[in-house]
């Protein structure tokens, strides 16, 4: 049998590679590395269940609206009252949340091919942002610990996280939405010089 | 000898920066931070152009954005039409190197031009002329509407894509200053006291500081021009502030949404870096909204009061103080008001020479009238200023006194003055559009003759949001003082604290006591302006005061219906120099105060804005989303021909060589039903259904039953709106007792995706039941036809044999290798299986199977032969065989609903008597006598005794033809169709009407025409 292969949206179109010093220097666009991307809804008021993923996961899911967290091995991030969304570097991670949500009315489904995303970052992502989305995205209202679901250029659903205050933006968009999004962040960081490519796992 | 008209002294402008311009292709100088107007008027350029309609010698009336004449044609280099920018406003253009300009509607020039004979015409095309004599519908196609195109308007569009970069996008702050003159500076310096508040300063002018840049005035001390320039450095070091000139406030819309239109390249040449922008367009978002946008000075109205050379007041100080311009050798000065007055003495200051002013009021004793003659200038008070003299600019005035009610002239002795420049003041009116499109109220000021914005009645909200002269508070103190109070009365609105309010002393005091403006419109002649003359109100749109009596006379009473019937206010200014005039002038008329006229409707956008800059970067293949499949780059590779469903491509058929598409798709077909085809399923909408009342759930949204569906198994189902009406349909499989996979139509995904949420948030939240959209997690392979089950036998490892995997079955699998959700349905009326896996390895599956598939003779298959044979069996496309108005029962399915179940979406609707008529239509097929002939889809149909009679349209429908094919596997043509009692009516004939008056013969039958028992899909 063949060992399966993982085509992206991008790949080929974008060959270039990103080295640490170059996203160090300036603004770019990556392409993030594949990851476990985990839809999770649940009730805020399931408590035991909360409890135990909490367990699981060593950290407990974000409760405040648009905001997201660090697990030892997973990013948590609120999506809506009842709607997370859970990345990870592992592979293992659908097996143990099952396990620990077993018996409870969950719905927790995996989305690693779904949702994939881009990372920009540089000193004028928030400029390049503030033309793409309708959204506040100025350092005051949106920052390091913030996550949103907006448009991308009206026509994109896109959750978009700030990740840290270089600034750095994760923007999560479905499979056959991620070229476009591209087109559009590359185009309006042309006056920027904006920089894309992929970037290694790390 | 270069810029002859420009004054020893003065200005802001750069007198080291020399800039090369062109009007009309004559070479001028000016210098930087000139404008085109002010460099024009440098080199005695006046006369700039013809006007809309009589093509009357025009020039600069105004130094804004307001300007009804000065609108040129400007570009680069001559020739490049996608540099060219047709009707610019000559005050609003940066003067750069190498501009190039040129007057509009005129030919051969603006000196000559052999469309002036309009204006001896005139008195055949009054206002509203076209609507009289031009009925004749022939004569307007070939002889009026040319003639007015070629007679009427302004510039020609470009005829190539503008090479310029346009972007949009979307601003936010707490505080939007509109307008950064002394109360918007005043304003902005108040409110960014606070770091939590950003202020966002917007001025349309290229520099801060409004009126006071003209102003010879003092603040705290300082020259007007320093203080400006200290207010900018304290408000540039405030990182809570954003300042934006050149930047138009357009449109303030609901919950104070406003649009800014910034433009940005002032020499024209962005096209040449890369990235730059030329114009961007902000949509923004303001906690509360100060509107500091000034006041616009009105003329006045008398005969031949459109001459070059004639402006108002305030544009010539602008001219002369700002821009160091001599506007010309002698000058007159003709107001109703002390403003006026105060234009003369700073014409004065800035070394212009004036002859004479006039003041129509009865008395006019005051310091500025001393002062004026102090320093040699005639003053004559209540005098009329009877007529302009002059051809192509202004030569003379003739000045008679006037009879104290100033409805006439007493004098039968005109005085005339010689000049070559007139200033006009009639006062000013507060630039109240915005105010107004947000929804305020206007009262009308009696004592300053102009409209006021009302105070706001709302709490949440600074109760002034106009200050300054947009408030009609037109002096300097009331204007520094009022932007700073609603400052901070919009900061305490907010609910931020209390700021201090800066110590702003102005020696600008109006000397003494102001003499009241005499509200006197039209300054009488010899003539009544009623019976006509060269008096305009409305330059821009040639529109005179006896227009304004015309439509009075006609019963056009109302100001919307003068607006419309004159084109009063219709200009781009919207009114802004015109309206009061009009206003003034039928109250005269009806014997109406002013405010019982009432004003027009103040709308979006205040000024023209670019339609490439409300585009943005929206154009070619950005105008909208391209969604690609999995194994798309296959598709591509192999040629295929796509056709847009929603935003996906999908591969509409393959050619192969020359084939065309009936060709290739007769082929795709052939090889489904002989042997295997691979069909890309991916876009179907995929929904995860999960929950302990999941099948309960299901039960409610579709029509049949869901409960005792096993796990392993499908089922189709139809999901009605609540009017009963068939919304989508699909297969959905029962993965585990708590846990479904729904799938939707490709097109309705989204919705039927909402539809399903809302349900659940809003009418069921009682339902334990999660929804997930998975579309994009799985790539979907559809293998269908008879070799299907060898092909994927020889890379699954599951036993695929009919009895162990049947048809509408699920397994969990392994496909080459690959996790796979593996389905047995079928679309296609043969064996067929779906193959789901997780989306990036779609592509890797599909050339695996077409690999594998070699020796099957596997045949890529597209929608249109997905479109066929489906059609061959019957199945509905919902969307293209229902139109919203189709229930089950039309489409024949009355066994897929349960009427006995509790209910479910749609039912009580299905109850109506309307929807058991006999005659609704319902879904049938048909056949066309000719076997050969495919009917057009969408085709009328009628009965064969209407098409026997021969009779002529309208004639009843019978129904219309919803999908036409030609069918490989029938050996002739198919169609579906919609038909009246259609059940009842198979064998009879019909026939479709086509637009060329042919008739095609049909035959109504059942809608299944391949393999009724339906054996193969269950093979």
């Amino acid at each position: 049998m063949l060992k399966p292969i993982r085509t992206r949206p991008l790949d080929g179109k974008v060959t270039a590679s990103l080295s640490a010093q170059i996203i160090e220097a300036g603004l770019t666009l990556a392409i993030a590395p594949p990851q476990t991307v985990l839809n999770l809804r649940l009730s805020q008021s399931d408590t035991p269940a909360l409890a135990r993923l909490g367990e699981a996961l060593g950290a407990s899911l974000p409760l405040v609206a648009n905001t997201w967290l660090d697990a030892p091995a997973a990013r948590l991030h609120w999506l809506g009252p009842d709607e997370w969304l859970i990345t990870s570097s592992e592979g293992d991670l659908y097996a143990r949340m099952t396990a620990a949500l077993d018996g409870s009315f969950a719905a927790l489904v995996d989305c690693s091919h779904q949702f994939q995303s881009l990372r920009l970052s540089g000193k004028s992502a928030r400029a390049l942002l503030a033309k793409l989305v309708a959204m506040d995205i100025d350092s005051r209202v949106f920052t390091t610990g913030q996550c949103a679901g907006t448009l991308l250029a009206m026509r994109v659903t896109v959750t978009l996280v700030c990740e840290d205050e270089r600034p750095s933006f994760r923007l999560f968009t479905r499979r056959s939405f991620i070229a476009d999004a591209w087109d559009w962040i590359m185009d309006a960081g042309l006056e920027y010089g904006i920089v894309g490519g992929q970037i290694d796992a790390q | 000898m270069s810029q002859p008209f420009r004054l020893e002294a003065g200005g802001r402008i750069d007198r080291s920066q020399p800039l090369n311009f062109y009007f009309n292709d004559r070479a001028y100088q000016g210098y930087k931070g000139d404008t085109l107007a002010s460099a024009l008027l440098a080199n005695g350029q006046h006369l700039l152009g013809r006007s809309f309609k009589y093509h009357r010698p025009r020039g600069l009336m105004t130094a804004s954005d307001a300007e009804p004449n000065a609108i040129l044609d400007l570009y680069v280099m001559p020739g490049e039409e996608d540099q060219r920018e047709p009707n610019a406003k000559a005050p609003l253009v940066p003067l750069h190197e190498g501009l190039s300009a040129a007057s509009v509607n005129c030919f051969p020039s603006p000196r000559f031009d052999l469309l002036a004979i309009n204006s001896w015409l005139a008195r055949f095309f009054p206002a509203g002329f076209y609507y009289k004599i031009m009925q004749n519908r022939w004569l307007w196609n070939h002889l009026y509407e040319p003639l007015i195109r070629r007679a009427a308007g302004l510039g020609v569009a470009p005829s190539q894509p503008d090479k310029a970069r346009y972007e949009n996008g979307w601003l936010h702050s707490e505080v939007l200053i509109v307008g950064a003159g002394p109360a918007g500076l005043s304003a902005a310096l108040t409110a960014s006291q606070n770091p939590d508040v950003r202020v966002l300063l917007v001025d349309y002018q290229p520099e801060l500081g409004g009126t006071l840049l003209d102003e010879p005035s003092h603040i705290n001390g300082q020259a007007a021009a320093d203080w400006i320039a200290s207010v900018k450095a304290e408000l540039e070091a405030r990182d809570n502030v954003t300042i934006m000139t050149r930047a138009f406030c357009v449109a303030y819309h609901d919950h104070n949404y406003l649009a800014i239109w910034h433009r940005l390249d002032e020499d024209r040449l962005t096209p040449d870096k890369p990235g730059a922008v030329r114009e961007r367009y902000w949509r923004v978002r303001a906690g509360q909204v100060i509107l500091a946008c000034g006041a616009q000075e009105r003329p006045l109205a008398f005969v031949n009061n459109d001459l070059p050379g004639v402006m108002l007041s305030s544009a010539a100080v602008t001219y002369a103080q700002r821009y160091a311009v001599k506007l010309g050798e002698a000058g007159v000065l003709v107001t109703n008001n002390d403003a006026g007055l105060r234009s003369a003495l700073a014409l004065l200051d800035a070394g212009l020479r004036l002859k004479a002013v006039i003041d129509v009021r009865v008395s006019s004793d005051s310091a500025y009238s001393q002062a004026l003659q102090a320093r040699g200038v005639e003053l004559l008070v209540n005098h009329s200023l009877v007529r302009a003299k002059g051809r192509r600019r202004v030569s003379g005035v003739e000045v008679a006194a006037m009879r104290e009610d100033g409805k006439a002239i007493t004098a039968t002795e005109k005085q005339e003055i010689a000049c070559d420049f007139l200033a006009v003041s009639g006062g000013f009116s507060p630039a109240v559009q915005l105010h107004c499109q947000a929804g305020g109220k206007l009262d009308w000021d009696e004592e300053k003759a102009c409209f006021c914005p009302r105070p706001l009645a709302s709490a949440q909200v600074n109760p002034r949001r106009s200050v300054g002269a947009a408030n009609g508070d037109f002096t300097l103190s009331e204007a520094l003082a009022g932007g700073a109070e609603a400052a901070r009365e919009t900061l305490l609105a907010l609910g931020y604290g209390a700021v201090s309010l800066p110590s702003l002393q102005t020696d600008a005091e109006p000397a003494a006591e102001e003499t009241p403006l005499r509200p006197l419109w039209v300054l009488p002649s010899e003539k009544d302006w009623r019976q006509g003359g060269w008096i305009f109100i409305d330059p821009q749109n040639d529109v005179k005061a006896s227009d304004i009596a015309l439509a009075n006379q006609e019963g056009f009473l109302s100001v919307e219906h003068t607006k419309r019937y004159t084109t009063l206010g219709m200009a781009s200014d919207q009114g802004r120099i015109s309206n009061v005039l009009g206003l003034g002038l039928m109250s005269e008329l009806q014997g109406k105060p002013i405010p019982e006229i009432g004003t027009t409707t103040f709308r979006a956008p205040t000024t023209p804005v670019t339609f490439a800059a409300i585009a943005g970067r929206e154009t070619g293949q950005r105008l909208a989303v391209i969604r690609r499949t999995p194994m798309h780059p296959w598709h591509e590779e192999a040629g295929a021909v796509f056709e847009d469903v929603g935003q996906w491509k999908r591969p509409l058929y393959y050619p192969r060589g020359q084939e065309d598409k009936k060709s290739a798709t007769a082929r795709e077909c052939q090889a489904v039903r002989d042997a295997v085809g691979i069909f890309d399923a991916s876009t179907l909408g995929k929904i995860e259904v999960k929950g302990p009342d999941a099948a309960t759930f299901l039960e409610r949204v579709y029509t049949n039953r869901w409960q005792k569906l096993k796990p392993g198994s499908c089922r189709y189902g139809i999901m009605l709106r609540d009017d009963g009406m068939i919304f989508d349909d699909g297969v959905t499989a029962r993965l585990a007792d708590d846990h479904f996979l729904m799938t939707t139509t490709s097109g309705g995904a989204a919705a039927v995706f909402g539809h399903l949420e809302e349900y659940l948030q809003t009418e069921w939240p009682d339902l334990q039941v999660y929804l997930t959209s998975v579309t994009e997690q799985w790539a979907t392979v559809s293998l269908a036809g008879p070799k299907a089950r060898a092909l994927l036998a020889e890379l699954c490892e599951d036993e695929l044999s009919a009895a162990a995997f049947p048809f509408m079955r699920f397994i969990d699998t392994k496909v080459a290798g690959i996790e796979a959700r593996l389905f047995r349905i079928s679309f296609t009326g043969d064996l067929s299986y779906e193959i789901n896996v997780p989306a990036d390895y779609g592509l890797q599956l599909w050339t695996v199977l077409m690999t594998a598939g070699r020796k099957y003779g596997i045949t890529p298959y597209g929608t249109e032969a997905m479109h066929v044979l489906r059609a061959e069996k019957g199945f509905i496309i919902v969307g293209q065989d229902t139109d919203g108005s189709m229930t089950p029962s039309d489409m024949g399915m009355d066994g897929l609903v349960r009427l006995e179940k509790p209910d479910f979406i749609g039912k009580r609707a299905l109850s109506r008597p309307d929807m058991a008529l006999a005659e609704r239509k319902q879904f049938v097929g048909l056949l066309s006598e000719d076997p050969e002939a495919v009917l057009p889809e969408g085709a009328q149909l009628i009965s064969e005794a209407n098409q026997k009679a021969g009779a002529t349209p309208p004639l009843a429908m019978e129904g219309h033809v919803s999908s036409s094919h030609w069918s490989p596997a029938c050996g002739r043509s198919i169609a579906l169709a919609l038909v009246k009692g259609g059940r009842a009516r198979y064998g009879e004939r019909l026939f479709t009407q086509l637009a060329d008056g042919q008739a095609m013969a049909c035959t109504v039958t059942e809608p299944l025409f391949f393999d009724p028992e339906g054996l193969r899909q269950h093979a």
